[in-house]
């Protein structure tokens, strides 16, 4: 009877925002995207808390090539309650590390809320890739999700004696909210974290569509394409720089914020910025994926290189490349070796969520949020999310890409939902 | 304390007589880099010539931070209370006042010089000795001019790329021009701070605690590979566009 009224509970708690009530102010998914919160945080939120940097050995046999010596050690966070509470795992979205802006606001935010938090770099990212992979060809979700499952078993050996934890927690944003999922799987079957609830924040369905989605927004809007990026980002300056000349003052958030809310700079403009942003994630894929498993397309298959070597020759044969480049012409030659046979269409079946539905359908600890005019997923991405998470999603109506994580209702949610099981709307 | 005027005179007598020499090279090696940058479309190529030895003054300056420069400053952020960080930051950066004062005016720039003469002249006055940024409660804004904008300004190119010790990213231009920001700096004086200013360890080390203090940039830690060629870029940029007010 009372998981009855649980599910009933989370099924009319947990249903779309209607436009009236969220009052998120970015009508625009672009400005939403570029923007984000960063002038929203909830108030109140701690400055500062009490977080600490790891370094642990994840595989002590392998060395990193030479030029890239810094990548000591898998790096990870964990701020931590001085007395017996829930820890949550966060997971980072594409590229991006433990240490963001992001991820440290998400610390702040759940510190407040009561948990021991550990941030987790993405599977993506060079630190990751470099130090803690085990097939250092990133993309397909499960190898993917592997490495972080495993990943964390070695962050909780690290720090089990370091903190008083209650129960599990794991969330993850954009790559990382899809990487939750698996994760999740994973665990259900080994029963190590035994996760108690699981929240997808902004997930992708398809990383390859998503991928072509953000390699388009700076091909599609840019003229010329990707060798006008150059000239396009002169363009940018220049305004900006001609912007800023009217009030006479240094060059900062606030300045950039600005113009941005002046409408000054075009949709297209935005969207090519996203695009560019997204291009420079995927620069360190291509060349990693390309340098750690020597591919041979960029950097000649024999050639190790030093310490101190400019990089520039491959910067110039990387050329943009997106990653809609990076399946085709490095990881994809590489698993079509490994999987004797193995089609392309195969391989980006592998980065589909699609493929772990039935789990999704029936897994009622994991949730999920996004938003209507969210970016990264296509129409049919979007009605899938719907149909598979029906009442343990919300829908907001704005946001664009993670524009509003960190906007007060949807964190209250977000809170709300790990402490108590559901959402807080109630229509 | 010589050494440092030394080191200040020797940039000064080598960026002025590499720019001149250089002047004619290095408009035409820019051209080359821009045809570079159209032709591999790798837009963060920069004139770099001295890479190899910037790349090592880049790894020295993240160990020089990681063994001495980052201990210091956060031991100097854990036994300083907020209150006297903030004051002796804004100390510096009173000071710092007569350095944009001196440049907007070589630029000929009216308001600037004149809101940053105020600025100086309320915040050493009611501010006590700059301890206190009254004239930004006041509604006056800070600038940021240094000789290097002031040569930009009268058309010296910046020249090659160039990684200073512990000071970390600059061009030749920038550097000169931070030779000559720190002698003036030094010689104006108008707070009478004497000998305390050119001669005072505690002072030196003092403004480079604070100056590292409010810099987050930590070396290496991007985790991207090509960290050192985006802060490159991103380093010559900024100052473009500060070139262009």
């Amino acid at each position: 009877m009372k998981k009855i009224i649980f599910i009933f509970v989370l099924i009319i708690s947990m249903t779309s925002y209607s436009q009236r009530e969220y009052n998120y102010p970015f009508e625009d998914p672009y400005i939403a995207t570029v923007i984000g919160s960063s002038n929203m945080m909830t108030s109140g939120v701690s400055e500062e808390v009490p977080r600490r940097e790891y370094t642990i050995q994840i595989n002590p046999d392998e060395k990193p090539p030479k030029h890239l010596w810094y990548h000591k050690g898998f790096q990870f966070s964990l701020v931590k309650q001085n007395h017996k509470a829930p820890l949550i795992f966060l997971i980072a979205g594409t590229g991006t590390s433990y240490s963001s802006w992001k991820m440290k606001s998400f610390e702040r935010i759940f510190y407040d809320a009561g948990f021991h938090v550990v941030s987790i770099s993405s599977p993506v990212n060079p630190n990751f890739l470099i130090t803690a992979s085990n097939i250092k060809m990133p993309g397909v979700l499960f190898n993917d999700s592997h490495d972080v499952y495993k990943v964390m078993k070695y962050i909780y050996k690290e720090i089990e004696d370091k903190v008083d934890i209650e129960e599990f927690y794991l969330m993850g944003y954009s790559l990382g909210g899809t990487q939750a999922a698996y994760v999740t799987m994973l665990d259900d079957e080994e029963k190590y974290f035994n996760f108690k609830r699981v929240l997808m924040v902004n997930p992708a369905v398809n990383l390859y569509e998503s991928a072509k989605i953000l390699d388009d927004m700076l091909d599609n809007n840019i003229l010329g394409g990707r060798k006008n990026v150059g000239q396009f980002l002169e363009k940018i300056y220049r305004e900006l720089g001609q912007h800023i000349k009217g009030d006479n003052v240094e060059i900062n958030e606030d300045t950039i914020y600005d113009s941005f809310k002046d409408n000054y700079l075009s949709q297209k403009e935005l969207a090519a910025l996203i695009g560019i942003a997204f291009r420079v994630a995927a620069i360190d894929v291509n060349y990693l994926g390309d340098v750690l498993n020597k591919r041979g397309v960029y950097v000649p298959k024999d050639r190790d290189i030093g310490k101190f070597e400019s990089l520039d020759p491959y910067l110039d044969s990387i050329n943009f490349a997106s990653f809609t480049e990076y399946v085709r012409n490095i990881a994809y030659p590489y698993y079509a070796e490994i999987y004797d046979g193995l089609t392309l269409e195969e391989l980006i079946s592998k980065t589909d969520i699609h493929e772990i539905k039935d789990y999704l359908i029936k897994s009622e600890k994991i949730a999920m949020v996004t938003n209507e005019d969210e970016l990264i997923l296509t129409p049919d991405n979007l009605k899938f999310l719907k149909e598979t998470f029906k009442g343990r999603s919300i829908i907001y109506p704005r946001g664009g890409h993670c524009g509003n994580m960190y906007y007060t209702t949807n964190v209250e949610n977000m809170v709300r939902y790990f402490q108590k099981g559901v959402f807080a709307h109630e229509n | 304390m010589k050494i440092k005027y030394m080191i200040v005179l020797i940039l000064i007598v080598f960026g002025v007589s590499c720019s001149s020499v250089e002047k004619k090279s290095i408009s035409k090696e820019n051209e080359r880099i821009l045809k570079m940058k159209e032709d591999s479309g790798n837009y963060f190529r920069a004139y770099d010539p001295w890479e190899p030895f910037n790349r090592r003054v880049y790894y020295f300056n993240a160990k020089f931070d990681e063994y001495i420069f980052l201990p210091v400053v956060d031991t100097y952020r854990y036994v300083t209370p907020n209150f006297v960080e903030e004051g002796v930051h804004n100390f510096f950066s009173n000071l710092s006042e007569i350095k944009t004062f001196f440049n907007s005016s070589l630029q000929l720039k009216g308001k600037k010089s004149l809101v940053t003469f105020n600025r100086f002249t309320i915040n050493s006055t009611f501010g006590i000795l700059g301890f206190f940024d009254l004239a930004s409660r006041v509604g006056l804004r800070q600038y940021k001019e240094d000789f290097g904008q002031t040569l930009a300004y009268y058309g010296v190119k910046s020249g090659p790329y160039l990684v200073l010790p512990l000071l970390g990213p600059s061009t030749l231009r920038d550097a000169t021009g931070l030779g000559v920001d720190t002698l003036v700096q030094s010689y104006a004086d108008p707070l009478n701070l004497g000998d305390a200013s050119r001669n005072d360890t505690e002072f030196l080390v003092t403004n480079s605690v604070d100056n590292r203090s409010n810099v987050n940039f930590r070396y290496y830690s991007t985790g991207t590979p090509f960290e050192y060629e985006y802060l490159r870029f991103l380093y010559i940029k900024i100052r473009e566009i500060q070139g262009q007010n």
